[in-house]
């Protein structure tokens, strides 16, 4: 089965190039755990490699595990690894995870091209056992609402009824509430596994997770990707330190981050960098700028890619 | 306000209720089992460096009576007096580091279930005591005390060979009568207890049941340079004790009746070839483990639980389960899955090869079938399991099949000049032939 790499090119996906910028962002915090580059990261890399790039580039990452489920095109993948430091390890994410070793701090983005299932949640499972004090864990799934008089359906033959959140229905699944059904869902997942996890684990020892990703986005599908940190309650102290609420677009609870995506032209982003950052938008010579463009462009700017079309060779 | 005496309310349980709930619970193999019990814990006073060699425990199991007889040291009399016949373990009692007897209720449940009658004699290093009790009798008694019927203390040099404890049992239960005369039911017990003290054993203890000797058939995985089973080890601080704990994952003889998880707590097997969901199959609605199927049958895990305070250990009363609830044995139960899934995958690789057409290359197989079988203590282990990696099979060259018939006895003059008898060999040996010379740069 061919991924979604076929028909998409991921680095050409704005919403998701700006998210990739502000989890690369929020890791660099972690640094209070240990030195970034010693962390290792877990990915999907496609045939892109995307987030590889962008995290072995600005975070020095060296130790990269690339999950590709696509067997068939193993020679593919191993042709567009774009660094020496990137191990690809072929099979299913549900065969991977557990046989790799857990002794160091991880970043793993369980950055999936379809709907929540119980596939995920055993992978995110498999994360929350394992992974030590210190470790980010990030899942993106697709979170389109199936069309009305479905959904339910569809998301209880996707995860098990045991695992839906009490008194939904199809309504609540509308727009953006599949993403945050997902959440909860998601999030039910770590903490139950976690708690498993603390038996026998004596009070000051225990491992916490929180939430620190909760964004929501659309560049063709509604998309959400949710994530944090899990660490030991005797580091709860350099969890602090880390400050990642300083982080705009860090949200600790149910309210997501929405990244919007500004149509702007390159003149356009060059007029308004110059007048950035700035303390109200109102104050910004907008020229011919629609002032809600704006208001999102000077959120995300540090984060914006610029896309220029090039023939290159 | 009601008069002070007639404001008490009658609480306190009848014996005869209180017996008759006691023994519905647990099945009389499992209640002799717990007698077995004792004698561990007895052979663990009387050697805390856990060599058992020498010491034994016979059991008889007759339709007349039940004996079970041993020289583990026997039970000191403050022991018997303050705590063995109390139901229910009192606090304050001194734990035995590592012991198998945990509630305090093995011993007399076991006799209530065999019989109406019993006498325990006991002799230690320096003192000897029976106890001879008619439960009938008990139970019409207002008072909870048995009664020493003989008692010596500050005894000089009973040998070892004499320090032990001997239960008999007479007359016994109906149904317990009935049970013993049963070949089965006694091959039943038999398994039972090799199965349960399988590691008292290994460490020398001699079980005998009606006089023949219970072999000890030593726990063992799969093991090679290509296989090698997963290991954890890893230790639990709880409520001022500690746990340790051993997981072992891997495979070893295909067997849909032994394959599962094995579960021991302090040495005692409490749960044997568990194929259920609470050593996680089926977890995650089948996508982290499938529920157990025979192509796992070669499946095998083992989970020790090791703790002086023997009320730190997952299990249940009657030691024929884990107690499910248990923090700690919820937080092995996930590093179980961890363990477990690398072997499920290699055994469905393992299953798929078995069913591909081309025989010729089935390089799962051959790692199985070479892997020597070792005992857990001694096998070689790794953080994983270690199973070959998938290998891109090896491209043979496209082959073509040539038939032609010639005269018999120029064949024959052939098979005489390349040495061969068949014809086979005959077309493949005159095909090289012409090839070395003819076609071979």
């Amino acid at each position: 089965m061919p991924g979604s790499y076929v028909s998409i090119n991921y680095a050409l996906r704005p919403a998701k190039n700006i998210e990739r910028r502000m989890l690369c962002e929020a890791f660099r915090r972690l640094l209070e755990f240990g030195r970034i580059e010693s962390y290792r990261y877990i990915g999907f890399g496609s045939t892109y490699f995307s987030d590889f790039s962008l995290f072995h580039k600005s975070l020095r990452i060296t130790d990269n595990v690339s999950i590709e489920r696509d067997v068939e095109n193993r020679k593919r993948f191993e042709f567009n690894r774009p660094y020496n430091c990137i191990r690809l390890e072929f099979g299913e994410s549900n065969s991977v995870l557990p046989r790799l070793t857990w002794d160091v701090r991880t970043i793993v983005w369980l950055d999936y091209d379809y709907k929540l299932d119980q596939g995920v949640l055993t992978d995110v499972a498999f994360v929350c056992a394992n992974a030590p004090s210190g470790s980010i864990i990030v899942v993106t799934v697709d979170a389109r609402p199936e069309e009305l008089g479905k959904r339910l359906e569809s998301l209880k033959s996707g995860v098990g009824e045991q695992k839906l959140p009490q008194g939904l229905s199809e309504s609540k699944l509308g727009e953006w509430g599949t993403a945050n059904v997902c959440r909860r869902i998601i999030a039910n997942e770590i903490d139950s596994t976690i708690n498993a996890r603390n038996g026998g684990r004596q009070h000051g020892t225990r491992f916490l997770y929180k939430q620190i990703f909760n964004f929501h986005y659309s560049d063709t599908a509604k998309m959400l990707t949710v994530g944090g940190i899990i660490y030991d309650e005797g580091q709860a102290e350099l969890e602090a330190k880390c400050g990642f609420e300083h982080l705009e677009f860090v949200k600790t609870g149910e309210e997501p981050y929405t990244i919007e995506v500004p149509s702007l032209t390159l003149r356009e982003i060059r007029h308004l960098d110059k007048q950035l950052p700035c303390k109200d938008t109102h104050d910004l010579d907008a020229h011919s700028i629609p002032e809600k463009d704006i208001s999102h462009y000077a959120q995300i700017y540090r984060y914006f890619p610029a896309f220029v079309e090039a023939e290159i060779g | 306000m009601v008069p002070k005496e007639t404001n008490i309310i009658d609480a306190s349980p009848t014996k005869d209720f209180f017996i008759r709930m006691l023994v519905k619970d647990i099945e009389l193999t499992r209640a002799i089992i717990d007698l077995v019990d004792n004698c561990v814990d007895g052979a663990l006073r009387t050697r805390p460096t856990k060599n058992y060699e020498d010491l034994e425990v016979r059991i008889e199991a007759t339709p007349k009576e039940f004996r079970i007889v041993d020289n583990c040291g026997g039970i000191p009399v403050d022991l018997a007096r303050i705590y063995a016949f109390r139901f229910g373990r009192p606090e304050g009692m001194p734990q035995i580091p590592h012991s198998v007897g945990q509630f305090g209720v093995g011993m007399k449940r076991a006799l209530f279930k065999l019989g109406s009658k019993f006498t325990i004699e006991s002799k230690t290093e320096t003192s000897r005591f029976v106890v001879e009790e008619d439960v009938n009798e008990w139970k019409a008694r207002k008072e909870w005390q048995f009664h020493f019927k003989e008692l010596e203390v500050d005894l000089k040099n009973v040998p070892p060979s004499e320090r032990g404890t001997k239960i008999t049992v007479a007359p016994l239960q109906e149904s317990v009568a009935e049970d013993f005369g049963l070949d089965n039911f006694l091959s039943r017990l038999r398994y039972e207890i090799r199965q349960a003290h399988q590691q008292t054993m290994d460490r020398g203890l001699a079980i005998s049941l009606n006089g023949i000797p219970l072999q000890s058939h030593p726990l063992e995985l799969s093991s090679s340079e290509e296989l090698q089973p997963a290991f954890l080890e890893k230790t639990f601080s709880h409520n001022g004790g500690s746990v340790d704990v051993k997981v072992y994952a891997g495979i070893s003889k295909s067997d849909p009746r032994a394959a599962g998880w094995y579960i021991y707590c302090n040495g005692r097997m409490i749960m044997g070839a568990d194929q259920t969901f609470t050593t996680g199959w089926g977890e995650g609605g089948e996508c982290t483990i499938p529920k157990y199927h025979n192509q796992f049958a070669r499946f095998r895990g083992f989970a020790f639980f090791d703790s002086d305070e023997a009320g730190l250990l997952p299990w249940n009363t009657t030691k024929t389960g884990v107690d499910a609830d248990s923090p700690i044995f919820r937080a092995v139960r996930l590093q179980m899955l961890t363990l477990m899934r690398p072997v499920i995958d290699f055994l469905n690789r393992l299953d798929a090869e078995k069913k591909e057409v081309e025989a010729d290359y089935r390089p799962l197989n051959d790692a199985v079938d070479k892997a020597q079988p070792a005992s857990v203590a001694e096998v070689r282990t790794s953080s994983h399991f270690v199973s070959p990696k998938p290998a891109p099979r090896p491209t043979l060259p496209r082959l073509g099949r040539i038939t032609y018939n010639k005269p018999l006895d120029k064949i024959d003059k052939v098979k005489k000049a390349l040495k061969v008898s068949t014809l086979k060999d005959v077309g493949e040996k005159t095909f090289d032939y012409f090839y070395e010379r003819e076609c071979e740069d």
